[in-house]
């Protein structure tokens, strides 16, 4: 809709102003005693008219004018002023003795410096906008989004439901809030629709595990929670190209990652780390990741393909009859988003299990479980798509126990700065659901348990809902069932197919999403 | 964009546009710049005395006096430049800072196309945008203490200096 506005309203006057503001002048005007007549001939047409102050105070204007040095004189054609200026005599002719000039004015007209500055930013944001247009896939896209302090500002911490792209795929999220700090017993999340999107949240839980103050808490994929005092970092980690261990030592940002194939866009990539350990005893793999935009990018490409008709084929999402279709579908989806987790026992590679891509806002930090480990060397392989991961940290967690957390419901939401109880009834009520449109921000408040001093919290957001992606015009222009169904029924195809419009735009599209760095954790 | 933001967004224009220039004269007692070249009358003036203000088309200099001629022809009057504080000339009159207002807050507002990029592009736009506005108020602008007042000269209607004859219908300023 707002791209719509600017195409139909904004972009009009836009060129209008513009075109208007480029007809914005100074002036600069100069003095010439006649002795220097022949600097003001070589100004000729830049000043539109020329001035000439006699010595008894009249003036002559000449729109036209040839300066005779040889005469010593100036002939052109214009008005004459008297002294007082309220009588003119205009000639075609005037031929004026230089003797008899006090000074010649020249008034040349400039482009104004402010509108130069103006059209630089112009023409900046014109291109972006005009390469949003061109890209939409590249622009805008994200979950509800949660943004807590972090000690120190707020940080975006968390992706609420990011599957959830339809009524029918309505499902609990938990995410990690690793950086999260609770301030005076209380915990405020902001929650804010940050796209064109429609975000339906039936709740957003706060989970909290009390825990050592040096120990940490980790979720598993499928919602268990194991405390570890013990975190171990990795002592090798090489990807194809070379040493990666720096990038993903610590769960700072920087993140490693890898440009997609040019040719297929579901090609596999391995990256190898080895681990120092103890024989018999139980580790965890801990991984902080989160997607490039390539997985952006092929959704939007699919609500494309669906175009009109998306509203119909997110609905057969929720018909059973297509169930075994769509759990393929969904099946292919994980595997691409997802990391493939491979241990080296018994002298082979063995698969333990995929840890699913999240969104690619915020990074997400889950641990999977490895069993006893028998040697005092871990080597592990993460096979992943090609393009498709940031991966931000990556340690293995010494696991001393499960943990239960604690369920805590927001007491307070805020909107607009002011109290809203009927949003804190549809966060407290499973029968209702909050709505939000793009631009809302929600603070939700949460108190927090008495804990004892030597304990700390670990803080996890449990949310339920789904999102409606709003279908921009743009997306229109691409409605093609066939290529829709060739996505279903023959993903491969389709990601060979696409590899190099994806490619045509990757480079731009990661560096104007990531621009800001924003939403970077 | 909420409708809190947009009204937070024209507040913060509205008040940068109050550090634009002020000018007493009205637009009819300033020209345009494209009408400069051609416009056979001194620039306009304001000068501040010691006593009082007065403002109008700058007629010239002496050394004892600074011309400045009321509201067109209806009365001339020698301020002396000891009495000058000081003096501002304007040369033309700064047409379009509205334009670049409402070209500024379109900008902000087209951001909205951006994305996620709106995050930096919007605060450029207001970057730019707002000193264009100021900076374009003060183009035609000139002040001039009381020592400076002979560089003002190319302003006056006799550059050349003021004669004699309209000299001699000039009131000494003392209100």
């Amino acid at each position: 809709m707002r791209k719509i506005l600017f195409n139909l309203f904004f972009f009009p006057i836009f060129l209008v102003i513009n075109f208007t503001s480029c007809n914005l002048y100074t002036v600069e005007k100069k003095i010439y005693p006649p002795q220097l007549a022949s600097q003001v001939a070589k100004i000729g047409d830049k000043s539109p008219f020329l001035k000439v102050h006699m010595k008894d105070g009249g003036l002559y204007i000449l729109k036209s004018w040839k300066i005779d040095e040889e005469n010593k004189t100036i002939k052109g054609r214009g008005i004459y002023y008297s002294i007082d200026r309220n009588s003119t005599e205009e000639k075609d002719l005037f031929i004026i003795d230089l003797e008899s000039v006090a000074l010649l004015e020249t008034n040349v007209l400039k482009r104004s410096g402010a509108v130069t500055a103006m059209t630089l930013v112009t023409g900046a944001s014109v291109a972006l906008t005009v390469y949003c247009l061109a890209n939409p896939k590249a622009c805008f896209g994200s979950c509800p989004t949660f943004y807590v302090w972090d000690g120190d500002s707020l940080r975006l911490q968390a992706e609420g439901f990011t599957s959830s792209v339809a009524p029918a795929l309505e499902a609990d999220d938990i995410d990690a809030l690793y950086h999260a700090k609770s301030y005076n017993d209380e915990l405020t999340l902001e929650v804010r629709n940050e796209a064109l999107e429609t975000h339906v949240i039936r709740y957003a839980d706060l989970l909290v595990v009390p825990k050592g103050k040096n120990s940490r808490v980790y979720v598993t994929p499928n919602g268990k929670f194991f405390e570890s005092d013990r975190i171990l970092s990795l002592t090798s980690a090489k990807a194809s190209e070379g040493d990666i261990l720096p990038l993903i030592l610590k769960p700072d940002g920087k993140e490693r990652f890898s440009l997609a194939d040019e040719k297929y866009l579901g090609e596999r990539e391995d990256i190898e780390i080895e681990f120092l350990v103890k024989p018999g005893k139980n580790y965890g793999l801990v991984i902080g990741r989160r997607l490039t935009l390539l997985s952006t990018f092929l959704f939007y490409q699919v609500l494309a393909y669906m175009g009109n008709d998306a509203g119909y084929w997110l609905a057969q999402i929720g018909n059973y009859k297509n169930q075994g279709k769509f759990d393929r579908f969904k099946k292919a989806v994980e595997k691409f988003n997802g990391i493939e987790i491979l241990v080296h026992r018994d002298g082979e590679w063995k698969s333990i299990g995929i840890i699913d891509g999240e969104g690619p806002l915020a990074t997400n930090f889950n641990i999977v479980l490895l069993d006893k480990v028998d040697s005092d060397t871990l080597r592990v392989k993460l096979r992943m798509t090609k393009g498709a991961i940031r991966l931000d940290y990556v340690a293995l967690a010494e696991i001393s126990k499960e943990v239960e957390p604690i369920v805590i419901k927001p007491y307070s939401v805020l909107y607009d700065k002011k109290e809203s109880p009927e949003s804190l009834s549809s966060l407290l009520d499973s029968e209702k659901v909050l709505v939000t449109f793009p631009g809302d921000v929600y603070k939700l408040k949460y108190r927090l348990p008495k804990i004892e001093k030597d304990k700390d919290f670990e803080f996890f957001l449990k949310a339920r809902g789904y999102y409606l992606e709003w279908i921009r015009k743009e997306w229109l222009e691409e409605e093609n069932p066939l290529l829709l169904a060739e996505v279903i029924f023959s993903p491969e195809q389709a990601l060979r197919r696409l590899a190099p419009k994806f490619k045509s735009v990757e480079a731009e599209m990661e560096k104007q999403f990531w621009g800001s760095k924003y939403a970077r954790p | 964009m909420q409708d809190r933001n947009l009204k937070i967004l024209i507040f913060f224009i509205l008040i940068f546009c109050a550090s634009c220039a002020s000018i007493e004269g009205s637009r009819e007692l300033i020209p345009y710049p494209q009408e400069v070249p051609e416009n056979p009358r001194g620039c306009w003036i304001e000068l501040e005395t010691k006593v009082d203000k007065i403002s109008g088309e700058f007629i010239g200099l002496s050394e004892e006096n600074v011309y400045v001629e009321v509201q067109f022809g209806k009365k001339l009057y020698a301020v002396p430049r000891d009495e000058v504080k000081k003096a501002r000339i304007v040369v033309f009159y700064p047409d379009g800072t509205g334009y670049l207002g409402l070209w500024t807050l379109l900008g902000v507002l087209s951001t909205l196309s951006h994305g996620w990029g709106l995050i930096l592009s919007a605060p450029i736009w207001l970057l730019f945008g707002i000193p264009s506005m100021i900076g374009r108020s003060y183009e035609p602008v000139f002040s001039y203490s009381k020592k400076e007042l002979d560089k003002m000269s190319i302003y006056a209607r006799y550059p050349q200096g003021v004669p004699m004859e309209i000299r001699q219908k000039a009131t000494r300023f003392t209100r």
